[in-house]
Formats: structure tokens, sequence, C-alpha cells
């Protein structure tokens, strides 16, 4: 099907990512949000030693795309007790869990607000982890959403094409 | 699939349906901050286990998410209005998925409740009092 849809520009949809993650990390993981400028967030990132990646890929009638976010792995261990109340680190696989979760609610929440009568089927979201070190993961994709949740660094990014546009 | 008995043992039975496991959990987390009798929390990672323990056992109340494997959600609530076995059962949907398309499609298969992850626990709280109305 030809489309004369725009795609959506990461840059154009920041501010929508911005307010998924407030909603998302302070309502579901008791965190809080912070939209960092560029130098706290890159003092945030050094001090990161292993990277979480989370990948959600979503399909619509007219729309079509994927979100992907990057967290350090410890910022996901407290996410996980913060999200469950639980007084002990969790396990690896309610850890890859909860990361695809988080994704998925972002992506969700990000789908609701930018396009509110159109509904999207998300597949499961595909967790995995990044070479350790401070260097962010997506970071080279254009105008990803930087920010610092409970003082830790979280980066997003979205792709959204019209369904024969790309 | 599992049972977790939840004293007290004389109150009524809940299905929920997610194809992930640690939001089950957060679930049953919040359905226990909540202070309405429940007698056992039923859990399912998909819409054909939703339905076996449907069959199974006398379920008030049904959260199931929409996005999962084998069955959707929504595949579930067809299969539930195609047999109309459960004309009283209570349905609840919860899914990141909070478009008009999606709530339409939810109000034609009689789902009372639709919670938008991410919900705050006095959502679940509204819909658990919903259900001691309506059990009483």
């Amino acid at each position: 099907m030809s489309s004369t849809l725009s795609p959506v520009t990461p840059t154009e949809c920041r501010d929508e990512l911005a307010a998924a993650l407030v909603a998302v990390g302070e309502q579901s993981f008791f965190g809080y949000v912070n939209l960092a400028a560029d130098k706290e967030f890159a003092a945030a990132v050094a001090t990161v030693h292993q990277w979480m990646t989370a990948q959600v890929d979503f399909r619509g009638t007219q729309r079509s795309g994927r979100l992907q976010m990057a967290l350090p792995a410890a910022l996901a261990g407290d996410m996980l007790e913060a999200f469950l109340g639980l007084a002990e680190p969790g396990t690896a696989p309610e850890l890859t869990d909860m990361i695809g979760e988080f994704a998925n609610m972002l992506c969700g929440h990000w789908l609701t607000q930018r396009f509110p009568t159109t509904s999207f089927a998300l597949a499961r979201p595909v967790v995995g982890s990044d070479e350790p070190g401070p260097q962010v993961p997506w970071v080279a994709a254009a105008a990803p959403l930087l920010a610092l949740l409970n003082e830790q660094p979280v980066a997003v990014w979205v792709e959204c094409l019209p369904e024969g546009g790309a | 699939m599992s049972e977790v008995p939840v004293p007290p043992a004389q109150g009524l039975t809940l299905l929920i349906a997610d194809d992930s496991a640690v939001m089950r959990a957060m679930i049953k987390r919040v359905i226990g901050m909540v202070d309405v009798p429940i007698g056992a929390i039923l859990e399912a990672g998909d819409g054909k286990q939703a339905l076996a323990l449907l069959e199974q056992h006398d379920v008030a109340v049904l959260f199931t998410d929409i996005n999962m494997p084998e069955m959707t959600g929504t595949e579930l609530l067809c299969e539930i209005e195609r047999r109309g076995c459960w004309p009283h059962l209570l349905r609840v949907i919860i899914s990141t998925d909070g478009s008009s398309a999606r709530r339409e499609e939810a109000d034609a298969l009689k789902v009372r409740f639709y919670l938008q992850k991410p919900f705050r626990p006095e959502a679940m709280r509204d819909v658990l009092d919903a259900l001691t109305s309506h059990a009483d």
C-alpha cells in the first residue's frame, strides 16, 4: 500500500518520549526522571559498567516501527526491586522480563499519545546486554532522548515509518 | 500456570493473563494492597492458558493483556463471547495500548474496565470495589 504519510522523526517526538518516560518511570517504578542536560548525562554515563538494551517492534494499519532503549544494568536491578517490592535482588530472567516490560510500556504509552485513535500490535520485546563501559548503545542514532532516571542514564530512540514508505 | 492461594480462603478467584511473569507479579502485588477478600489468584501466560483455567475454575474477574503469544487478549475475549459460558465474568484489560480504537473494541467485547499501563494502584482499587458491589 502506498502512503502519503510522513515518517515520524526522532527529533519531533522527543517531548512525547520524555512524557512517556516520566509516566512509566514514576508511576510503575517509583523513580524520578530528570530530562538532563548533556553535561549531566555525560557525567552519569561515565559511571556505567554494563548496559542493557531492549527493542520493541510495533505495527499498525498505516505505520510501523521500533522503539529502542538502553539503561545501566545496575539501574535495571533497582527498578526491578521497586517494581515488585523485592527486599533482595531479582533473578536474571526477572530482570530480562522487567526490562522488556519497561520498553513495552514506553512504546505503548508513546504510541497512544502520538496516535490516540489507532491501535498497534507490539512484538515481544528483545532484551540484550551491550559491551561493558561508558559508551551509550544507540547513541549514534539520530536524536535519542537522553534522560536520567534515579540519577542514572537512560537513552530512548524511536523509528516510525509509514507502511510501504521505507 | 500456577495457583497462589491468598487468605481469606472464602474469597473470590481472580485470573491474570499476561505473557510477562514480572507484570503478573506486579498486578498481584497491587491487588494485595486493596482490602478485598481474594480466595485465589490464577495466572496464565497467554489466552489459551487463560481459557483452560476458566474452564476449570469459578473465576470472578479476568485481567488480561492484549499482546500475548498463542492467543491474544482480544482473541481470548472473543472466544469467551462466542462460548457464552461466563456471563458474570468481570472482564478487565490491562494494556499499554490506550487508543480509542482499542477501547471501542474492548467495549464491544463487554470489557468493564480498561487499565492502561502504567496505572496507579488506585485504579485497581476502583476495579475491585466494583467487584465487591457486583458480588453483593
